[in-house]
Order: C-alpha cells, then structure tokens, then sequence
C-alpha cells in the first residue's frame, strides 16, 4: 500500500442497527439441534421464515388466549352484579341504558361521517358534539359498546381514529403503546382462535404522524362470522409488535 | 451501576433474604414437631430462587410502596407455592425436589399431603397478619386475590392431571397455554405482579392488564423451566432431568411431538403415556427425548418462549414505562430477559 494512499474503513454491510422482533433476545440456538430434522418438524433448516411465522403465530395464540379469558372472567363478573335487582339497580341500569343508546346514536353519526369524508375525500368534520371517531388510546372502541381505558396513572397517552363499518354489532378492542399511532403501522388480517373461521381481511391503518394520528379501519363483511377476531400491531420499520387490535362480532 | 445480568441475581438474593427473614417468623418449631412442624419447614429451608416474594415485592415497590408493605404477601405466597410443591410431587410421583428426595419420598404420602395442608394454613396466617401492615380494607383485597390465585391454581393442577388420567394426546398449543396461565402463571407472575400493584397504589383498578403481563411471562417461564427439565444443569435445576417424560407431563414439547409424529409413532407414544410412572421402560423415554429432538418440538418450545416473553415486554411497557426509573422497575423488565438466559 502507498503511503499516500488515505486509509479507507471498509464498506459496512449495514449501517442501523438490526430491529427485528424475532432476534430480540438472539437467534434461539441451532447447535445442531434443528439439523436433520424430520419431516413436519418445527422450523425449516434455515430458521428463517418459519421461525417468525412461529413468534408471530405464538404471541398472537396467547393474546387469544389471555384475553378469551379475560373475556369470560368479565362476563362472570357482570352475572354476579346482576343478581341483585332492587328498584335503585334499575335505576342506574335506566340511566346507564339512556347513556348508552345516546353514544350509540353519537357513534354511528360518528362513523357516516367518517364515511362521507372517505367518499368525498375532504376535510369534511362532524359537527362538534358528536363523536368523531377518535378516542384516547389504549382504549376499546365501537359503534355500539366502549370499554373504559385501561391504562394505569402515569401512562402517556396517543390518539388514534377508529372507523368501522359493519352490519352487526362490533367491539374494537385496541391496545397502543404510548406515541406508537404518531408513525405509519402495519396491521396483519386478524384471525379467530377456531382456525375453521375465515379471517377478517379488510383491517388497515392510514396516515400517522405526530400531527395526525393514525386511523384504524376495519370493515367487517355481513356475512362474516361471529366471533373474536385478533391481530398485531407491527412498527415497520423496527419490525416490533407495538400493539394488538382485538375485534369481536356478535351475532344479531 | 449494576448491569441488567447482574440486577436480577442480586435482586433475588436481597428479596430473597427479606423473604426468608419474615418467613421464620411463620416457621417456628413447635409441637407436633417430628410428623408436622419440622416437615413444614423442610420445602422452604431447601433454597430456591424466590422469584415469586421477589417480583410481589418489587412491583409494590415500583408503585411507591415501602418494601415492608408487600413483606407478608411474599411470604404467603412462598408458603403457599411450597404447599403447592408438596401435593404436587404426590400427585406427579416426584421423586426429586431443590436436589434433595422430595417430602413424600422420606415420610410417606400421608404425611406430606398433611404438611402440604399445614402450609397453605401457615400462609393463610401471614395473610390475616397483612392488616397490621396494610389495614383491614387492602389485607381483605390481598386475601381476595390469594384465594383467586390457590382457586386458578387448582384448577389448572386439575386440568393437567385430567390430561393424565385420560391420557390425552389430542391437545393443541392454544390447550396447553389455557392451562399454564391457570396452573403455572396467576401463582408465578400474575399475582405477584396484581399484588404489588394493589399495594403500591392502594387501588384495584385495572388490575386485568397485570392478567396479559403475568401470563406472558409466566407461559415463558414455565416453557423454558420445561426445556431446563430436558437439557438443563442437573444440579442446578434441582429435580431430575427428563423427569417430565417419566411422569407423562403434557409440555408444549410433548404437545408438539404428538401433533407431528406419524401415526405409528403416535400410537406408541399413546402407549407409553397410557403406563404407569413406574413402569415405562428407560429405552423408550429416551426415544421420546430423541423424537423431540428429531421432530424439532424443542426448537420450537424455545422458539414459542422467546416470542412470549417479547410479548410479556410490550406488556411491561405498558404497565410500567410511564413510572419513575427505580431498580424495582429495572428488574421487572430484566425478569423477562433472565426468565430465559436462566440454566
């Protein structure tokens, strides 16, 4: 080598760190364990494909799972406040009733709104007054029913909008990192824990920045079964699961 | 600074010792001591990692409260996961527990199923003394969570052995999660977590999303303690190695292996899980170990554990970002990490 010649540093092969969700913790080791593997067995000799096919798979069957249950323990929990019905029970149930009937008819003014602004392409804006499809995340939400947020004192907040068009009654159950919706996500077509059931395809998100929040759109087919329908919420750029959207459809 | 490698040891070790402090307070010799006392004491003098008292701890910590607050819960909790210990290695023909002969196998069935009542008794007390520390109202809520806890436990303890009894050999990943969260991770995780919380904040609201971080973390813990039972450190892991083979256990590697060998291979697995512990013949546990291996089922428990604890942290993030920086708060998140570098 001359002397005069400027000492180069070799050409990286990557220039940002690796953000890939299936190597947080380290490629699981393949110390021969996987090598001649047989026929049906987990994983393809490479590990690749299959192996995020298998995360991606896992944390979505345990979101299921958990959240199956929590569905059934908050059902248990609503039977047993039932029991008791003395005049001042259904007094509140009355008045929870009218509130309830008033966010719906808010909600769904809410969404043909949203609606004529996807049609007409404009800035179009529900008068103040009405829900207009946004809700503090994490957050359920739904034309018909919304969960309470669950997020413990302390926590960040983020917007995200929520249009859904659908037939029947729907819950959008949605859960966000803080600031995740002030970036573009991706969202996966969400499947039921019966794999016999079809997937609920027509889910997306659109725009997301810090200026504009993301909005989630889910369209629900009519004759799309009932059921509970889960997917996740990926960052793509770093590849993570930054939340989860969870979608039941109930039956007439 | 202590190093993320270095928090969750050391952690363990400090709560660990506060934990056993209180607990002898619960474990004092008396009469009768030769076929009750001294036995009840014996599963809890034996060591263990502490990770249940240590994580109830911290996470009522992390939520501002004084560690003396959460003291009694860990240790009810300790007593109870040993009486938990003691009625399982009846029912699962345990030979080995912490590296010693497990209690049954010194003194009889009998004998250890009344120590096993003894402790869950003992454990009860440290709840009830919960209302000098934590006041009659949080006490009762603490109480409330521990009978929620001992009643999922049992439940998922009776899910498992049905599996057994039947000897089930149709289960699918999403069967054997149902069960884990229930038998495995509301005692493990769930509860500790859901306690802490309660504490520190003097609230149960929101106490369902300490559900989603629990059983993620839990279902990790137990996939990964399943593999250390195929190819962990033998003195180490303090129970025999491939002990769960012996006794049937339905792992998710087991599960697995079921769901992939051919038919021939599967009717002999059904045949040798249709035996009795004792009489399943070495030469064929060692061919169901070797199946799993040629059949991948323990790549893929690994690879099924490193994608829940990814997901016990998104959960984590949720529950604990937005709390100020402490070492309780670090060492719930390197929980995760440890749950599967642990040997």
């Amino acid at each position: 080598m001359s002397s005069k010649e400027r000492v180069k540093r070799p050409k990286l092969e990557r220039t940002d760190p690796i953000r890939v969700w299936s190597t947080l913790f380290g490629i699981p080791p393949s110390d021969g364990r996987t090598a001649g593997v047989k026929p049906g067995a987990a994983g393809r000799a490479d590990g690749s494909a299959s192996l995020q096919d298998v995360m991606s798979r896992s944390v979505e069957l345990g979101y299921r799972v958990v959240d199956e249950y929590i569905r059934q323990g908050q059902q248990a929990a609503q039977r047993i406040s039932e029991r008791s019905y003395g005049p001042e029970v259904m007094t509140n149930d009355m008045q929870q009733f009218s509130v309830r009937m008033a966010q719906h008819a808010s909600d769904l003014v809410g969404i043909w709104f949203e609606m004529v602004q996807l049609a007409a392409g404009s800035a179009f804006r529900p008068p103040s007054g009405f829900a207009d499809g946004i809700w503090p995340s994490p957050a359920a939400a739904s034309p018909t029913r919304a969960r309470p947020s669950a997020a413990p004192e302390g926590a960040d907040h983020t917007s995200v909008k929520i249009a859904v068009a659908s037939v029947r009654p729907t819950e959008v159950s949605l859960d966000l990192r803080p600031h995740a919706a002030e970036r573009p996500l991706v969202v996966h077509a969400l499947r039921a824990v019966d794999p016999d059931k079809p997937r609920l395809s027509e889910v997306s998100f659109d725009g997301g920045s810090a200026a504009a929040p993301a909005t989630l759109r889910i369209s629900v087919p009519a004759d799309h079964p009932p059921g509970i329908y889960n997917g996740l919420i990926i960052d793509p750029e770093s590849s993570r699961p930054v939340g989860s959207v969870s979608v039941r459809i109930l039956a007439e | 600074m202590t190093t993320d490698a270095e928090l969750v040891p050391s952690m363990l070790k400090e709560y660990g010792d506060i934990t056993r402090v209180a607990l002898c307070e619960y474990l004092q010799p008396r009469e009768p001591r030769r076929h009750l006392y001294n036995l009840v004491a014996d599963y809890p003098r034996r060591g263990g990692r502490m990770l249940r008292p240590s994580l109830c701890i911290a996470s009522a910590c992390a939520f501002g409260a004084a560690r003396q607050d959460a003291v009694r819960s860990a240790v009810a909790l300790e007593l109870l996961h040993n009486a938990f210990l003691v009625h399982d290695d009846v029912e699962d023909e345990s030979d080995e527990r912490r590296g010693q002969p497990t209690l049954h196998a010194l003194h009889g069935v009998p004998v250890a199923i009344n120590v096993g009542d003894a402790l869950t008794l003992v454990g009860l007390r440290a709840l009830i003394d919960n209302r000098k520390t934590l006041g009659a109202q949080l006490a009762m809520q603490v109480m409330e969570e521990a009978e929620r806890m001992a009643r999922e436990t049992v439940e998922g303890q009776a899910i498992e052995l049905g599996w057994r009894r039947d000897n089930a050999t149709h289960l699918s990943d999403a069967d054997y999660l149902d069960m884990v969260l229930k038998k495995t991770c509301w005692y493990t995780t769930i509860y500790p977590s859901r306690v802490g919380a309660l504490i520190g904040t003097r609230s149960n609201r929101d106490l369902d999303r300490f559900l989603r971080f629990g059983f993620f973390l839990g279902a990790a813990f137990q996939i990964e303690d399943d593999l250390l039972n195929l190819e962990g450190d033998a003195r180490q892991y303090g129970k025999e190695l491939g002990g769960d083979i012996w006794e049937g256990k339905r792992t998710l590697m087991l599960i697995h292996l079921l769901r992939a060998a051919s038919e021939d291979e599967r009717a002999r697995l059904a045949t040798f899980l249709a035996q009795p512990r004792r009489a399943r013949p070495l030469a064929e546990v060692q061919w169901v170990r070797d199946q799993m291996d040629g059949y991948g089922s323990v790549e893929h428990a690994r690879q099924v554990a490193h994608a829940l604890a990814g997901a016990a942290l998104h959960e984590y993030e949720y529950l604990y970002a937005g709390l100020r920086d402490s070492r309780d708060k670090r060492f719930i998140e390197a929980l995760v990490r440890w749950v599967l570098e642990r040997t």
